[in-house]
């Protein structure tokens, strides 16, 4: 992620804070949207207040020396139904391909703005204080989205739940990555909904499988009939979902192994989240040739004959090029019994949730977001004894 | 009861083994021995990795994992086992 103005201008991640509506466009213009404004005939309207954004890479540059603006809307007027003194003109002008405006606005501060957080909230303040007057509740701090209109920008729009926490430096250690997720069953599943909410720059998802019945119960959110009924493959329609938030998800709707494996060369990390012994086995290896950093996460799920409840343990083993060993240790390259009860289709999605989660910390452990007091490379949690074991 | 018999009986202990009771000859259990309760012949595939871990057992620490070749004593009954094979995802 190269470009990350909310994350790295002060003024417009407080403008983001304030919860105003904004949009940088592709041109390099700040929107404000759903401000109120007072019509000529005295109701409340709501319009988009445009200025350029005059931008150092992704940090503003200050003080702001264009003072002037432009409004999309109606024009605000005041009590008495003229346009308010600062709007200087009425005419409908293009300022980009999809950006067309209707007003021209002029008010000069001496001193210049400090920045755009000045210049936004003194502009939005005074239109917004004449539709105030006809309904006090009425304000342009909506909480609403914000949206960046830039093909380096990772999300639909924009996370302020990092810049609300200031915590988007920490997360901006992700935003160079490129992440492969192997096997889209319940634990992969849930690896795309964490790290979908991630800035990394692309994520590749590789599964063969049809999204079916039975997956539907292990995976996050809520598939629909009709969703069910269109057969999709797991990546296509995973893909479809996350992208709602997430750019750059890949979907190859077929399996990897040592035969197609080229594909995962170069990638930032790899979550191994697929079944299959000797085939995961082989791809292990060539991973390790690969020199990549990966992960595997595995689930274990018993029913004892003739016993009503189920013993389950979860675990994840790390692979990097400075410990290889501890995975073989610790990952079953057996065959996959189909008769054992997580294949008898036991909901057990929470177990899936809870491997994803564990492969993620280790993950965002490895890159330095998360501190490590004592680096591992496995985790494994007992649930019917409730412990959790390191190495 | 004879005094033979009594004596056998004394060295008897009860474990359990992913919630099934098993009586054991002796204090000193092995990885071997519950894996080949929970899994029986599972040794002989060495693509097998069994996670197993214990509670109960008879000194302190209580809780714990065992591997290959290790062993825990355990209480006259009470000590009990989990033995899983880590596969799905």
């Amino acid at each position: 992620m190269s470009f990350d103005p909310f994350g790295r201008s002060r003024d417009l991640a407080a403008l983001a804070r304030d919860g105003y509506e904004l949009e940088i466009t592709q041109g390099g213009h700040l929107l404000v949207k759903s401000v109120p404004l007072r019509t000529a005939d005295g109701r409340v309207d709501h319009g988009t207040f445009v200025t350029k954004l005059a931008m150092n890479g992704d940090v503003t540059v200050n003080p702001v020396q264009d003072h002037a603006a432009r409004f999309i809307g109606s024009a605000p007027c005041d009590s008495s139904g003229n346009p308010l003194r600062f709007v200087t003109g009425t005419s409908t002008e293009q300022l980009e391909p999809n950006l067309v405006v209707d007003h021209s606005m002029s008010s000069k501060p001496d001193p210049p703005y400090a920045d755009y957080h000045h210049k936004v909230t003194a502009y939005v303040g005074l239109i917004e204080a004449q539709a105030k007057v006809i309904d006090p509740n009425v304000t342009a701090r909506t909480g609403g989205p914000c949206l960046v209109q830039s093909d380096d920008w990772p999300f639909e729009y924009v996370d302020t739940a990092s810049g609300r926490a200031g915590i988007g430096a920490i997360s901006a250690k992700l935003s160079d990555q490129t992440v492969a997720i192997v096997g889209l069953g319940g634990t992969g599943s849930y690896l795309l909904d964490l790290v979908a909410k991630c800035p990394v720059a692309t994520i590749h998802l590789f599964d063969g499988d049809q999204f079916s019945t039975h997956n539907a119960f292990r995976a996050p959110g809520a598939a629909s009939l009709e969703q069910l009924r269109t057969g999709s493959f797991k990546v296509d329609y995973l893909r479809s979902i996350y992208a709602n938030m997430k750019r750059n998800i890949v979907a190859h709707p077929y399996d990897v192994s040592v035969a197609n494996a080229e594909e995962l060369r170069g990638m930032s990390f790899v979550f191994l989240a697929m079944e299959g012994g000797a085939v995961k086995r082989e791809l292990v290896a060539t991973l390790e040739q690969m020199g990549l950093t990966f992960v595997d996460c595995s689930v274990g799920v018993v029913k004892p004959e003739g016993s009503d409840v189920l013993l389950a343990t979860v675990q994840v083993a790390a692979s990097t090029p400075d410990n290889r060993d501890l995975l073989h240790a610790k990952v079953d390259f057996g065959a996959v019994n189909d008769d054992d009860p997580y294949a008898e289709n036991i909901q057990v999605a929470e177990l899936n949730a809870l491997n994803a989660t564990m492969a993620v910390l280790w993950w965002k452990r490895h890159a330095g977001v998360y501190h490590s007091s004592a680096p591992s490379h496995y985790q494994r949690i007992n649930v019917a004894f409730n412990r959790m074991l390191s190495e | 009861m004879s005094d033979e018999e009594e004596a056998e009986h004394d060295q008897d202990f009860e474990i359990v083994v992913n919630t099934k009771s098993h009586q054991i000859r002796n204090e000193s259990v092995s990885y071997e021995q519950v894996v080949e309760f929970a899994y029986p012949g599972g040794l002989a595939n060495p693509d097998f990795i069994f996670a197993v871990d214990y509670e109960k057992a008879k000194e302190p620490p209580h809780d714990g994992t065992l591997v290959a070749g290790q062993h825990v004593e355990v209480k006259r009954n009470g000590t009990e086992f989990s033995v899983i094979r880590s596969v799905r995802s």
